[in-house]
């Protein structure tokens, strides 16, 4: 059996997480808003694309301050990635050549797409039409192509 | 014929002088129900508005000067000495030409001449009686005060001091159009005064000679016009005809001419702003960027997308210093980087704020023998120590146990305590500057220190701290310190300094714009109202036209 962890017992997070906690409580509360919003006069999929927005942001937040600021420890980013606060599948993407910019999982997974293809944020704009503006209908990407 | 219409219906009555002389045998005078008086010759039948006078040769001569002499409120007395002068004591019909010879008509109420007339009076230093006087239409003359003696050409003596005062004046003139091009440039209504420094701003390089040698034209003009005394009326009102349509054309020409200037300084305005634009290089672009984010005491933590929401940074003026919202965020980072390091470093410099010492603070006031760990807990359970993550409960209800152990022994034992804490401590930590307020953390933590009552230990520690020597290295680091503070200071003025140059180049430009706007917008109108004026009959039909050709 598990201990129960309770406030009093609960281990504190790791060094530096105070300097970080405003803004993440800031994107919580961004998360809580987009979450009671109204869905009068959305579209079906455009509901969901705040959430799947917010969660976007906050984990490029997480990956920049300890890829390319290197502002916070090895231990407090991975007790974020360990404590949700983060999409650790996401970042790991971001990693790869070609994925810098993704913007969603579910943008890549070619099996759920009825032509076995990517969404097409992923196509580059150079290789769109002439003034075409796209909107993803996964999370309302509007293009993430690396070449961008 | 037209000339003889006009000569009957529109001569009005004649002078009063010319009354005085009788009139020829037959002719009656009578009065037109206008107003005018005229005369009838009962034998012929024949009426006129000219009085047939007896002898009317010679009254014409007689009246004009005399006429002239009423209108100049300044009247320059007859030069008798001037080689090339006139007996003329005026400049009347300086500028005779012999295609105007045509009667005109003289006594046209519509089209009634300005006169030249004194408009400016000059005090020449250094040349005491004399002075400067310059006409409406712009010539100028000299006129001794104390003689009454006057002259178009300037004797020697006098044309040096001349120049001299023009020198002066153009020099006050260059100084005052610095501010103030806009308002000599609006008032640019056609006035000889504005026609003069047209004229003044196109010579300005030849002009010493080219304006005396104007005014030497203009006597010999004169001299010529001696010859044809007769005509000395049409000649005035045919010189201001002429003044209102050639100088027309010439101040239209000089306006270009400074709407030219104008151009020109522009282009140097715009090349100084490019060479004002390179002197404010990337670096210190970058560098003002990063001092609007330290003013605005941005946390380095925080996402590029919140800093954007605040408006004041927005509405900084150094926020423009850099072009483009992707260099922006490259410096953001950059900078944010170096803040987070500075952070970083300076909190491993600073001791750590242990936990413990907020908690013991606590169990100082609030402690006490009569309260048992669960029921103290319970009491200060909203105390912000109690809920502090960083110290764990099993700590906290250890420190308590033993607090309250030690507060029921004897306060001699406790004091001994004390005493051997305060010594060994090392010098570093504990020494003469050191305050009762700010105790090094390695005795603010220890539970020895408080198991004393404040009033009992505070004494003790005092007299301990004053019986220690000074800190060792402490003056060495604070000046370096200082010098450095004071480097990035100068740094940063003269950063601003560069920044706030660079904003009045382009307000001044903004100005020089809608100025140079203004003025092509006012040149059109005019040009607009010529047309109009041009196209628009007036009330006699065509021949107003016609003779205004």
């Amino acid at each position: 059996m598990p201990p129960i962890r309770s406030a009093r017992n609960r281990k504190p997070p790791p060094e530096g997480f105070e300097d970080i906690e405003d803004t993440l409580l800031d994107f919580a509360n961004k998360m809580k808003d987009a979450e009671n919003a109204s869905h009068e006069g959305k579209k079906r999929h455009e509901m969901i694309w705040p959430i799947f927005q917010i969660t976007h942001q906050r984990s490029r937040y997480i990956y920049d301050l300890y890829y390319t600021k290197e502002a916070i420890s090895k231990q407090l980013y991975d007790w974020l990635l360990k404590n949700n606060y983060a999409d650790a599948n996401l970042i790991a993407k971001w990693k790869k050549t070609g994925y810098e910019k993704l913007c969603c999982i579910r943008c890549i997974q070619t099996k759920e797409t009825n032509f076995n293809s990517t969404c097409i944020c992923r196509v580059p704009h150079d290789q769109l039409q002439e003034n075409q503006s796209i909107q993803c209908v996964s999370c309302g990407c509007r293009g993430c192509a690396s070449s961008d | 014929m037209l000339k003889s219409t006009h000569h009957v219906v529109n001569r009005p009555p004649p002078p009063p002088p010319q009354s005085i002389a009788a009139l020829q045998e037959g002719w009656t005078e009578h009065t037109a129900p206008s107003g005018h008086n005229y005369y009838y010759h009962a034998a012929t039948k024949k009426s006129t508005y000219t009085r047939p006078a007896q002898d009317p040769p010679p009254s014409i001569p007689q009246n004009e000067p005399a006429h002239w002499h009423q209108q100049s409120s300044f009247p320059p007395s007859q030069y008798p000495r001037a080689p090339l002068g006139s007996p003329q004591a005026y400049p009347q019909g300086a500028q005779h030409t012999p295609h105007h010879d045509f009667p005109r008509r003289s006594h046209d109420g519509r089209r009634q001449p300005p006169a030249d007339r004194p408009k400016h009076l000059h005090t020449i230093p250094n040349c005491d009686p004399w002075v400067l006087v310059i006409t409406k239409l712009g010539r100028r003359f000299v006129h001794n005060v104390e003689s009454g003696e006057s002259f178009w050409k300037f004797p020697p003596d006098i044309l040096l001091a001349v120049i001299k005062f023009d020198h002066a004046q153009r020099e006050g003139k260059k100084i005052e159009e610095g501010p103030k091009t806009a308002t000599t440039e609006a008032g640019a209504a056609p006035r000889p005064e504005t026609e003069h420094d047209a004229k003044e701003k196109e010579n300005r390089d030849a002009e010493e000679q080219s304006e005396y040698e104007e005014v030497e034209v203009e006597v010999t003009d004169s001299e010529d016009e001696e010859m044809a005394t007769k005509r000395l009326k049409l000649d005035g009102e045919e010189q201001a005809f002429e003044f209102n349509e050639d100088d027309m054309a010439y101040q239209l020409e000089g306006m270009g001419e400074d709407d030219f200037d104008a151009q020109g300084e522009f282009d140097d305005m715009i090349a100084e702003e490019d060479a004002e634009a390179d002197e404010l290089s990337p670096e210190d672009a970058e560098l003002l960027f990063q001092d609007l984010l330290d003013d605005h005491h941005v946390n380095p933590y925080t996402p590029w997308e919140s800093v954007i929401e605040n408006d004041a940074i927005i509405d900084d003026s150094r926020y423009t210093v850099l072009p483009n919202m992707k260099s922006r965020l490259d410096v953001f980072n950059r900078w944010s980087r170096q803040r987070i390091e500075a952070l970083k470093e300076a909190k491993a410099k600073q001791e750590k704020r242990d936990p413990r010492i907020a908690y013991l603070a606590l169990l100082d006031k609030k402690g006490s023998t009569k309260l048992y760990w669960p029921e103290f807990k319970r009491k200060y359970r909203a105390e912000p120590t109690m809920k502090d993550g960083k110290l764990l409960d099993r700590d906290r209800e250890k420190l308590y146990r033993e607090h309250v152990k030690r507060l029921q022994q004897s306060q001699s034992s406790l004091k001994a305590d004390l005493t051997k804490l305060l010594q060994s401590l090392p010098l570093s930590s504990l020494n003469r500057s050191t305050s009762l307020n700010a105790l090094p953390s390695s005795l603010a933590t220890d539970i020895r220190l408080i198991s004393l009552p404040e009033k009992v230990r505070n004494p003790i520690i005092e007299s301990h701290i004053s019986n220690l020597p000074e800190a060792p290295d402490q003056a060495d680091r604070s000046e370096s310190e200082r010098f450095q503070d004071d480097q990035k200071k100068a740094e940063r003025d003269r950063r601003e300094r560069a920044l706030t140059e660079r904003e009045q180049f382009a307000r001044e430009q903004a100005t020089r714009n809608s100025k140079s706007l203004m003025h092509s917008r006012r040149i059109l109108e005019q040009e607009q109202r010529e047309v109009q004026d041009a196209m628009r009959p007036g009330m006699k039909g065509l021949k107003s036209q016609l003779e205004g050709l």
